[in-house]
This record gives structure tokens, sequence and C-alpha cells, in this order.
């Protein structure tokens, strides 16, 4: 070999050379000044473009806004079905015993479920409070009807030519709240202290089919929701041809650690618990689901509402699954469910009965 | 544990970055990683798996590019609007964006079959597997690379000069 040529030498710092002819260019460049310093140039070359290249994984997200895809086979479908799971969790009893109110009760869940399942999969370490992201809104055409009904998603312009097909007043609404969340000013840092500084003001209380739901307000116009489910029939009396049976279901609390909020755990349980459910390909794809939760959403286009967001946990008293949603950061519901458990804890302790 | 599964954790952070190099955006890049890792799910057996992996991947961004550019830039520019407005960057940062904005710039010099032997390799593809990924001949992957290394070098530095410049000329 005389005088090898650029790529050669290349191939040779990459150690892609066969043994051999490595052998003989080292050689030849031990005797060969020219190429002595050609070897130098290279591996300098090779050296800038690694730090050049290395510059540009300092990128925020949100650079190129995506529309959200329609379909999100898989992964994310099943995270976020799952999640609508979890949530749903309190209201089986319902599926159960009131088969034609179903999608009544479902739909006014998985309406406020909804806009959680399209953030359920950035809710995880990436989130970043400044940049609110909506997420993808998956659509599950295989899911328990009453769920699958509601669980539509926006056109997906921008990354694929699919198109999706909403169904029914209950997927409308789903659709809207999934639209309608987008990312705008990040959940303002100067209104997170405003609320520290408020007390949590309780604004209604109502009894749903399920279970009590009880609004606050962190700061005025500022609500959020806390759903407790009846107990008994949330632990017991699963009914055997349901979707979930009965083991199962319990171990979802026990499943979840107690006073875990991260919704991303919980998505992750539950799409092992939705697994079952589903039919078979579902099944593959959920076990692959739980098994590799990767968070992939992107911020839609248009600028309005802030989004819905939902965390949810196991009550330690109780042991009862609550979920806290509201137009908040989960940080922000986060620390409106701690507030909310210290204001019980200090009722409880004043001997009262907690205020609910 | 699923085969998927192990592919993610094995191949994901290497996916992610090197997609996040080629399209200079993060959360797409995550996009484009999982749908390569659901098209794995269809996979009976992948036989290289990283050079299978990053083929579907390139692959994705090739058609991804075919869309409706001039709506994507006209949505970077209001995102990029809405960011500005709403967070005040530190000094650090404003010019770790510098750079990085020098960096695309230079990287986009590069003819897409070099850009993306490089940023394979940067991923530690070997040179089979760039081949195989890029339907190159493997014997061709030395020369690719050079000269991509070579003109990224070059470009950066002839960009970095030319803000130098334009900065002294400014101060001046």
């Amino acid at each position: 070999m005389q005088h090898p040529d650029e790529g050669t030498i290349h191939s040779w710092l990459d150690g892609a050379l066969p043994p051999e002819e490595a052998t003989r260019l080292e050689a030849h460049v031990a005797e060969c000044p020219e190429c002595a310093s050609a070897v130098a140039e290279a591996r300098g070359f090779i050296a800038a473009s690694s730090r050049i290249l290395t510059k540009l994984d300092d990128v925020p997200s949100g650079v190129v806004p995506v529309a959200r895809p329609v379909r999100r086979r898989n992964f994310a479908a099943w995270q976020a079905a799952a999640a609508v799971l979890v949530v749903a969790i309190g209201s089986l009893v319902v599926l159960r015993d009131r088969g034609d109110e179903k999608n009544a009760v479902t739909s006014q869940r998985t309406a406020a479920v909804e806009t959680e399942m399209s953030d359920t999969a950035t809710v995880d370490k990436r989130f970043n409070p400044v940049q609110s992201q909506a997420a993808v809104v998956p659509r599950n055409t295989s899911a328990p009807p009453a769920v699958a009904n509601t669980m539509p998603a926006p056109p997906r312009d921008e990354r694929g030519a699919n198109r999706p097909a909403t169904t029914g007043s209950a997927a409308e609404v789903a659709q809207t709240n999934a639209v309608a969340a987008a990312p705008t000013a990040p959940a303002p840092p100067f209104a997170a202290d405003a609320r520290a500084e408020q007390p949590l003001r309780l604004v209604k209380e109502e009894r749903v089919i399920g279970g009590t739901r009880t609004l606050y307000a962190v700061t005025p116009g500022d609500t959020v929701t806390l759903f407790e489910p009846v107990a008994s029939q949330l632990q017991g009396g699963v009914a055997a041809d349901a979707a979930v049976p009965m083991e199962r279901s319990g171990a979802l609390p026990q499943g979840v650690n107690e006073l875990s909020t991260k919704v991303s755990s919980v998505v992750a349980d539950s799409a092992a618990v939705m697994g079952r459910i589903s039919s078979a390909p579902q099944r593959r794809a959920a076990k692959s689901a739980a098994a590799a939760p990767t968070p992939a959403p992107a911020p839609p286009p248009t600028v309005q509402a802030r989004p819905v967001r939902e965390i949810t946990w196991i009550d330690r008293t109780s042991g009862r699954v609550l979920t806290l949603s509201g137009r908040l950061s989960v940080d922000q519901l986060e620390e409106v469910k701690r507030r909310i458990e210290r204001e019980r804890a200090t009722a409880a302790a004043a001997g009262r009965k907690p205020p609910k | 544990m699923t085969d998927v599964e192990r592919l993610f954790r094995t191949y994901n952070a290497a996916l992610v970055r090197y997609l996040t190099r080629r399209l200079g955006d993060r959360d797409w890049a995550e996009e484009v990683a999982q749908e390569t890792f659901v098209r794995a799910l269809r996979q009976t057996s992948i036989q290289n798996e990283r050079a299978w992996l990053f083929a579907v991947a390139t692959n994705l961004v090739r058609d991804e590019a075919r869309k409706d550019m001039r709506r994507r830039k006209h949505l970077a520019l209001l995102a990029e609007e809405e960011r500005d407005s709403v967070i005040e960057p530190e000094e650090n940062s404003i010019e770790r964006a510098q750079e990085a904005a020098l960096a695309r710039k230079a990287i986009d010099a590069l003819a897409e079959r070099d850009r993306l032997a490089l940023l394979m390799r940067e991923e530690g593809l070997d040179y089979n597997e760039i081949a195989e990924a890029l339907e190159l001949s493997p014997g061709s992957v030395g020369t690719t690379l050079s000269r991509a290394r070579r003109r990224l070098v070059e470009s950066y530095e002839a960009l970095q000069k030319s803000r130098e410049e334009r900065e002294n000329n400014a101060a001046s």
C-alpha cells in the first residue's frame, strides 16, 4: 500500500480495516511523514466533528410542533387506555350494575381522563413545567366499549395521513378536551406561589355514581376536582363477568405503592391490567406497552386553554384510589394533594369527621 | 423481558440522540423512535438489530421530510415565538443555543447520506451496520465518513469565523 487515501485512513482509525491491511498501513505511516500528517489531520477531523455534533444534543423540545397523531398504536395507546382504566376502576361497579348508564358515567369521567391520557405519556421525568405539553391522544378501537367510545383522536396532519373516526357525543367532548389541551405559557411560576399562600377552599361537594366528587378552589377561578370512589364496591364485588378479574383489581392498589403519585407508574401497572381485558392482538401490545413506556407526545400547534391533568394515588387511611384533576401542572396538583391530606389529617385529629 | 423491551433498553437512548441530532427536536425524535420500536414489534426476528432500527428510523425521517415543509416551518416559527415570549434565557444557554445553531447550519451543509452515516457512526454503528442501514457498500463507508467529517468541521469553522467577524465589525 502506498499512501492510503483519506477514506482508508478513516477506516483504519475507526477500526474497520481488516487486520492485515491495518498492519500494513500502520507500518507505512510510521515511515511516511506525509501520511503521518494526513493521519493527524484525520484524527483532528474525527475529534472535532464529534465535538460539534455534541452541540446538537442540547435542543429543547417543541422546536417543531407536531400535530397529535391519530393512531398511537400499542405503547402509548395502551398506556393511556390503562390510565383510563385506573380511573375507571372506581366506576367498574357502575359498568356492572348499570349497564345502560355506562356511557353516561364513563363519558363524564373519561372527558376528564381523556386529557389526562393525552398527558400521561409526558408526565414522567421529562415533564417540564416550563413547556406544558399536550401529548398523544390514542385511539383505542378495541377496548371495552364504554371506554372505547370516548377515545377519539384529532387528525394527524403533520405526521401521517391517518384520520380519526370520532364516535358519539362523548367522543366529541373528549376530543374537544384533547384538542383544546395545548401548550401555553407554562403553568406560571408566579401563580404557583399565589396558590401556595391561599388556603384551599371547598367549593362544592357532590355525590356521583361511584363515589364523591369534591371541587376545591385553589385560587379564585382555578378549581381542582377530587374524586373518591365508594370504598366497599371498589375492593370487593367486582363482577366476574366484568373486564377485570377480582384478584387483578385487588392487585391494583397493592401494585401501586401507597401514595404513589407518579402517573406513569400507575399507567405502567394498569397497562398490565389492561392487557387482560383486551383481545389477543392488543394483549401482546399491552405487554410491550408495559415493557416499554415511552412518552412520545408533542405539543399541538394551537395555543388555547391549559390542559387538564390528573394524578392518582392510594389514600393512606381509606385505601381508596383517589383522583385529583385540574388545569394545573402535575407538580401543582401534587401540592394541592398534600394540602388536602394535611387538612384532612388535621380535621381527623381534631376528632371531627374529615371534611370531604 | 420481551424482545422489544430488550431492544428498547439497549438502543433507545442512542436512537433518540441520533434522531435529535438529525431532526433538531427532541419530541419529534422521541416520537420517531417510538414508532421505530412499534415496527420492531411486527418483526418475528431481526438479524442485525442495531442496523435495522437505525434503518427504519432513517426511513421514517425520510418519509417525514416529504411532508409539507412550509407549514412545518410556519409552525416552528410560532412555537419559537411562543417559547421566546415565555422563557428568559440565561447567559450560558444563549451561548449554547448559538453554538447549537452553528452546529445545525454546519450539519445541514452535508449531503443527506453523509450526514446520516456520520450520525450513525457517532452512535457506535460499525461500518457494516452503516452500510446495511444506508444501503451502501461497506467499502464506501470510510470515504463517506471522511468526507462528512471534513465538511462538517470546515463548515463549522467557517461559520464561526464569519460570526466573529460580524461581531467584531459590530463592535467597532
